[in-house]
């Protein structure tokens, strides 16, 4: 893979970097590779006479539990708790669903009772033995059925009850949010527009399907509290909410992460921590909850459905003035975050200048499992619909799709609608790089048979929200090695590479004398979790500032050794540099034990490492009028994408197939290229997925291709040749990022969806506007365009090619 | 899941087991349809008698004329290596080739993939197209089956409770007959067909004419399924494009795929893909008919 | 119920008392330890517990621990060590084909047993063999970059070259 042109002026910036900047190997590469790395299941033999959990789930989407007899199940040898609604704390935490259900089930998946027995056996049959039976309800899984003031069933009837949970609005009782934002004045920016253009777009529900499964085993401890080991992120975060929905004393719950196999967001929710740590409790045992790969369909969260209606106007010359969007988020039986799509809403509103804008998301609940953060957040299926619209309204205006946006993007300096000052924006040139690479301009070579080429590209950016604090810790030995300490996650984006590439550079060290150590209560200081993207740039500050403490302390200690002033002073690899040249080695700052020294006194001791610590928290956001949704920073940086792609549609079974991909990223600075390189790759990869073969099918409100047989996520065929792929970089420094880094876990996927549409219309002349855009979908489309028009069922036409 | 396990080293015994348990157990071959039916608690034998181990059901074993006897047990890999099936029998060949992956094919087996009974199986509609027999011993003796008739319904064979599968028995092919299977499905062979259509076309080569045609389809109706009808089309014709176009048109309209919610494709695109494949798999063995 | 099941793993005979029912995936990580192999799925659909058994690679969740009596099985913990890794596991390092790492112990030894028998094999054959194996974290492109790697590495070493 071959990077931009642009990289060389951040690479002269920063040429006398040793570590950052590198494509430095991933320091648990090898023991991932040796088969040591532990997982959270790997984990189980450390446990002799560990718990299996098994869990009853309401087969139906809405019910009213009528009998719940579990008296033959607890009776069952080997069985050690049997547990329902009723066992559960009335509490409720927004990032955890209600561990069981207790009236009522409302969605097909939901717990309704669970078992901890001595093998998964027993636990099977004791889940076979509990007596149930249910009243099936009414229940909605259309999201603008729900919204309704008179909905097909309500959801949760306490939606506005919970305590930081979601704004109750009296509007209609599934409702969990309404965002407005009311920019500039719409009726007269569409009374100036010459050009027109409404859609309505949607997005369907779909799975993170990262390949290992939730996973929690939760050991009671002698002094009544516990200790978990999940994969969970957060493990601050999760150790908050067991204290809390237990009333355990905080001193007494630990939390810890082994390596976490893959999250896109899943892990935020806790659907495994809570019940486990109810079933450890209650046997004062140790117990294992992993879900099975059906559960991670039903039972964890998956990507918000989001509808879109959008209407644009502009001017001939392309210039936009005017959008009004209604955004519709499906929550699902969810009552946690996210819920007024306002999250989704600013993929609309950070890449174009539109003066005038008018906009309504609506976060609503229905009867489907809960929804929330996956790669990309909300932004995906926002710019779903707006840059899909931006390709129609460039060919209504016959004007090339790069010019258009060119026209109308934001430029440093300017203010978006929210009224946001724009720090960093490398988005167009992103954009235009694919589009030189994917040769945009220049139409594709057909081939004979029934696979038709075309092209098409977009470009967008996703918000990084402001949120978070995040703590670090070194450890500098009088060896010089260095331990680094921190709570984020690491479910395999790389974050512990990044942050010993940091240490590295700080101390000037090679990155094996610097230790990682992440992810434990006990030992590592706090931190919120991965989200976001903004690891690399929360922690990545916080360990900074960390690693100056411990240098500064180092400095200030050499300085009065060496009689010198701290700023001649520098700490290389365990040197201390006078004016370049080396004076004094570590270790010398370090007083060797000696019985006849004070050693309470101050200074270092050997033995005993310096300690830095450092804190970083973004600036936070300014509260937005509720009624404008306008403020001066509701985010904060943005990671920005452009993806290039052309593909082959068959015209007679509806496939697409993706023949070339290019791919730009502006993440401010790339800390790790080849990593980079990866996240982009891999985005790319998910999102051809969530655009042409991934949706939840529902049979009766049940959700019934709960396998990776025929959840369709994508195979090593579903991605084109190594040679056909390629990334680029086109960074724009963060001003307070760590060396100018943002973040770039989730620009990727935002903007393949669009750029595929664009394609497929270009090889065939379909609009889609639904995902997935599968070959069911495609071949309708041409059969009805076919049925239209019976000429138009030849290859692209001329003006298509003239793009 | 939990069973009794039993592990037979002769057909006789197998038998015996089997006579004994009846519809209690369930024969285990390669194991990658059955074990995942137990996980999921469809099936729930008692007992599980393993008869992987018994020479005598596997092997290729060519008969006169380029016919054909393959054991049960033969793997997926075993059928896809082979260059028995690269002539005019080749539908097999490719049938077991698209079963999944490598990691299956090396385990799944020839007889697994029938006894399994789901319409969507690679290997049966070739098994049909080629004019294939079931040879099945039970208590009585050895009956014979032809594979159009092996399956009753989703999940059911002719087997009782009883019997075990022996063999595949191919008779030769006529001269000038070649043969295709093809799978379609989004993602290729990675997950179970939307359709499947096999192919067997003889063609005169002094006139053209299609002397025989077997077509069969997978994954559009209870059962794979000959399309009769689609045969009949191009029985006793010079073949040319407008004619396998019909026939395909008519085996699409031969189709009877579950008109509910499917997991994997609906009714009017399983029937828009049975036309699209049909053609290509006509097409494909006639092409391969002409050039023996 | 139990029975005694014997078989060699990583080169060493081993025997195992387990129930008939248990797999040789569960087998392999609780009673022998060896948790390379992975569970991603219910039903052999993401690979992830690819070991190889006589030379072929076999999803170790769909065989049960009797069917592995007297074979020989090789895990992604005996095909190398820190000191002597297998080219593909070095591949895989130098190459960033890791990311979360839960794909890729049976990665590697799906793309061993291929390498095995085709020691030439293509982008191509790499990407119509592996796809029984899921990744939902890299994009496949850098596995099938150390893949070539590897294979190439393997050949030189097969010609004698350095």
């Amino acid at each position: 893979m071959n990077h931009g042109a642009n990289r060389s002026s951040s690479e002269s910036s920063c040429s006398s970097l040793k570590v950052v900047g590198k494509s430095v190997p991933r320091v648990d590469a090898l023991d991932k590779v040796l088969g040591r790395a532990r997982f959270t299941a790997d984990l189980r033999r450390n446990f002799p006479g560990l718990l299996s959990i098994r869990t009853l789930r309401s087969p139906y989407a809405h019910a009213r539990i009528v009998k719940l007899d579990t008296s033959k199940a607890e009776r069952l040898p080997g069985v050690r708790a049997v547990v329902t609604g009723k066992d559960c704390p009335e509490k409720i935490h927004s990032r955890a669903p209600r561990i069981l259900a207790l009236d009522k089930a409302i969605w097909a998946g939901e717990g309704v009772a669970a078992v901890a027995a001595e093998t998964p056996e027993i636990a099977e049959e004791a889940i076979a033995r509990i007596d149930v039976v249910y009243e099936e309800l009414p229940y909605v899984l259309d999201p603008e059925e729900a919204m309704k003031p008179n909905p097909p069933a309500v959801v949760d009837p306490k939606l506005g009850q919970y305590p930081a949970g979601p704004l109750f609005t009296p509007e209609a009782p599934n409702i969990s949010g309404h965002y407005k934002l009311r920019a500039g004045d719409i009726a007269k920016g569409f009374a100036e527009s010459d050009v027109i253009l409404e859609n309505r777009f949607s997005t369907c529900r779909i799975s993170h399907s990262q390949l290992e499964p939730a996973s929690c085993i939760a050991r009671y401890e002698p002094d009544g509290g516990v200790t978990l080991w999940t994969n969970g992120q957060g493990v601050y975060v999760i150790k908050g909410i067991i204290s809390d929905l237990f009333d355990l004393p905080m001193a007494k719950v630990r939390v810890i992460n082994p390596y976490q196999g893959g999250s896109f967001g899943s892990r935020l929710r806790h659907y495994v921590e809570p019940l486990a740590t109810l079933l450890a409790l209650r046997t004062k045992g140790t117990v294992d909850l992993t879900f099975s790969r059906e559960e991670m369909y039903l039972a964890a969260s998956t990507r918000l459905p989001v509808i879109v209606y959008i209407k644009t106007g502009a001017k001939r010359d392309g210039t936009l003035l005017a959008q009004e969007m209604k955004i519709i988020v499906d929550n699902g039986a969810s009552y946690a975050a996210v819920q007024d799509g306002r999250l989704a809403a600013s993929g609309a509103v950070c890449v174009y200048r539109i003066p005038n804008f008018f906009l309504d998301s609506y976060g609503v609940n229905t009867n489907t499992p809960w929804a929330g953060a996956y790669r990309g957040l909300g932004t995906t299926q926002v710019v779903w619909a707006v840059e899909s619209q931006m390709d129609m309204l460039a060919e209504k205006l016959g004007m090339d799709p790069v010019e258009l946006r060119r026209k109308n993007v934001l430029r440093k300096g300017e203010k978006n609608a929210y009224g946001e000052v724009i720090q960093s924006i490398g988005v167009m040139q992103c954009l235009e790089r694919v589009a030189e690479e994917i040769q945009l301009h220049t139409p594709p070579i057909q081939e004979p048979g029934p696979w038709r080429r075309g092209k098409g590209v977009a470009m967008a950016g996703k918000q990084n929200t402001p949120r978070g604090r995040s703590e670090a810790e070194v450890l500098v030995h009088e060896d010089a090695t260095v331990e680094v300490r921190y709570s984020a996650d690491e479910q395999g984006m790389g974050s512990e590479t990044v942050m010993a590439q940091i240490a590295a550079e700080e101390f000037s060290l090679p990155i094996e004398k610097v230790r990682i150590r992440r992810g434990d209560t006990e030992r590592t200081p706090y931190d919120t979790f991965s989200a976001s993207s903004f690891t690399t740039y929360n922690t990545g500050n916080a360990l900074r500032r960390a690693c100056r403490d411990a240098i500064r302390q180092i400095l200030e200690a050499a300085s009065q050794k060496l009689e010198a002033k701290v700023e001649d002073l520098r700490l290389v690899d365990g040197q201390i540099m006078v004016r370049g040249s080396p004076a004094l080695p570590l270790g010398d700052l370090f007083a060797p034990f000696s019985m006849f020294t004070d050693q309470g006194a101050g200074g270092f001791k050997k033995g005993s490492p310096v300690r830095g610590h450092g804190v970083f928290a973004p600036a936070p956001a300014v509260p937005w009028d509720p009624e404008t949704g306008l403020t001066p920073r509701m985010w904060n940086w943005f990671q920005y994408n452009a993806c290039g792609v052309e593909v082959a549609v068959n015209v007679e079974t509806g496939e697409i197939r993706i023949l070339r991909g290019v791919l730009a990223a502006d993440m401010g600075f790339p800390i790790n290229p080849k990593m980079c390189e990866g996240q982009m790759e891999g985005g790319f990869g998910m999102a051809i997925g969530a655009t042409i073969l991934e949706e939840y099918i529902y049979r009766n409100g049940v959700m019934i291709n709960r396998s990776f047989g025929n959840y369709r996520i994508p195979t090593f065929r579903q991605l084109p040749p190594r040679s056909h792929l390629k990334t680029f970089f086109a960074p724009d420094p963060l001003p307070d990022g760590p060396w100018g880094a943002k973040g770039i876990g989730e620009a990727t996927m935002i903007t393949v969806a669009p750029a595929i549409a664009s394609a497929v219309y270009n090889a065939v002349g379909v609009r889609l506007r639904d995902l997935p855009l599968s070959p069911e979908r495609v071949l309708r489309a041409l059969a009805q365009k076919q049925s239209e028009s019976p000429s138009a069922g030849r290859r692209a036409t001329e003006e298509d090619s003239n793009r | 899941m939990k069973f009794e396990f039993l592990e037979p080293t002769s057909i006789a015994e197998a038998l015996s087991m089997l006579s004994h348990y009846r519809e209690r157990a369930k024969i285990l071959a390669g194991g990658t349809d059955l074990i995942v039916q137990m996980k999921q608690g469809v099936l729930k034998p008692d007992v599980v008698i393993h008869v992987g181990r018994i020479e005598e059901l596997g092997g290729i074993h060519p008969e006169s004329a380029g016919g054909l006897r393959i054991g049960t047990l033969t793997t997926m890999r075993t059928l896809e290596k082979t260059s028995l099936l690269q002539g005019p029998l080749r539908a097999l060949g490719e049938g077991a080739t698209q079963v999944s992956c490598p990691q299956i094919r090396n385990v799944a087996t020839l007889g697994g993939n029938s006894c399994n009974g789901i319409p969507s199986a690679d290997t049966v509609p070739a098994l049909i197209a080629l004019n294939a027999r079931a040879l099945i011993a039970g208590p009585k003796g050895k009956r014979s089956v032809p594979m159009e008739n092996f399956h009753r319904g989703p999940g059911q064979t002719v087997l009782e409770t009883d019997e075990l599968l022996l063999e595949f028995e191919i008779p030769p092919p006529h001269p000038f007959t070649g043969s295709s299977y093809f799978k379609y499905s989004p993602r290729g062979t990675s997950e179970l067909a939307v359709v499947g259509v096999a192919a067997s076309i003889t063609v005169d080569p002094k006139d053209g004419v299609c002397r025989d045609a077997r077509i069969a389809l997978g994954a559009c109706a209870p059962t794979p399924l000959r399309a009769m009808g689609a045969e009949t089309i191009l029985l006793g014709n010079r073949l040319n494009d407008r004619l396998i176009a019909q026939a395909a048109d008519q085996a699409s309209r031969e189709a009877r795929p579950n008109p509910g919610v499917s997991v994997r494709a609906s009714a009017w695109y399983r029937r828009a893909m049975v036309r699209v494949f049909t053609r290509h798999a006509i097409e494909v063995a006639w092409r391969r008919a002409s050039k023996p | 119920m139990k029975q005694k099941i014997q078989f060699e793993v990583n080169g060493r005979s081993e025997e195992v008392y387990v129930e008939p029912w248990k797999t040789l995936l569960e087998v392999l990580r609780e009673d022998l330890g060896l948790t390379g192999a992975k569970q991603g799925c219910d039903d052999g659909n993401c690979g992830a517990c690819t070991v190889i058994v006589d030379g072929r690679a076999i999803k170790s969740c769909l065989v049960l621990a009797p069917q592995a009596r007297g074979k020989k099985i090789l895990t992604i913990e005996g095909l190398g060590s820190e000191e002597h890794l297998h080219p593909l596991q070095k591949a895989f390092i130098d190459h960033f084909a890791v990311q979360c790492g839960y794909c890729t112990p049976g990665m590697i030894l799906a793309a061993k047993a291929l390498l095995d028998e085709n020691p030439e094999a293509t982008e191509e054959d790499i990407r119509e063999n592996l796809h029984g194996n899921i990744c939902r974290c890299t994009g496949y492109a850098k596995i099938v970059e150390a893949i070539e790697a590897a294979r190439d590495d393997l050949l030189k070493k097969r010609m004698g070259k350095p």
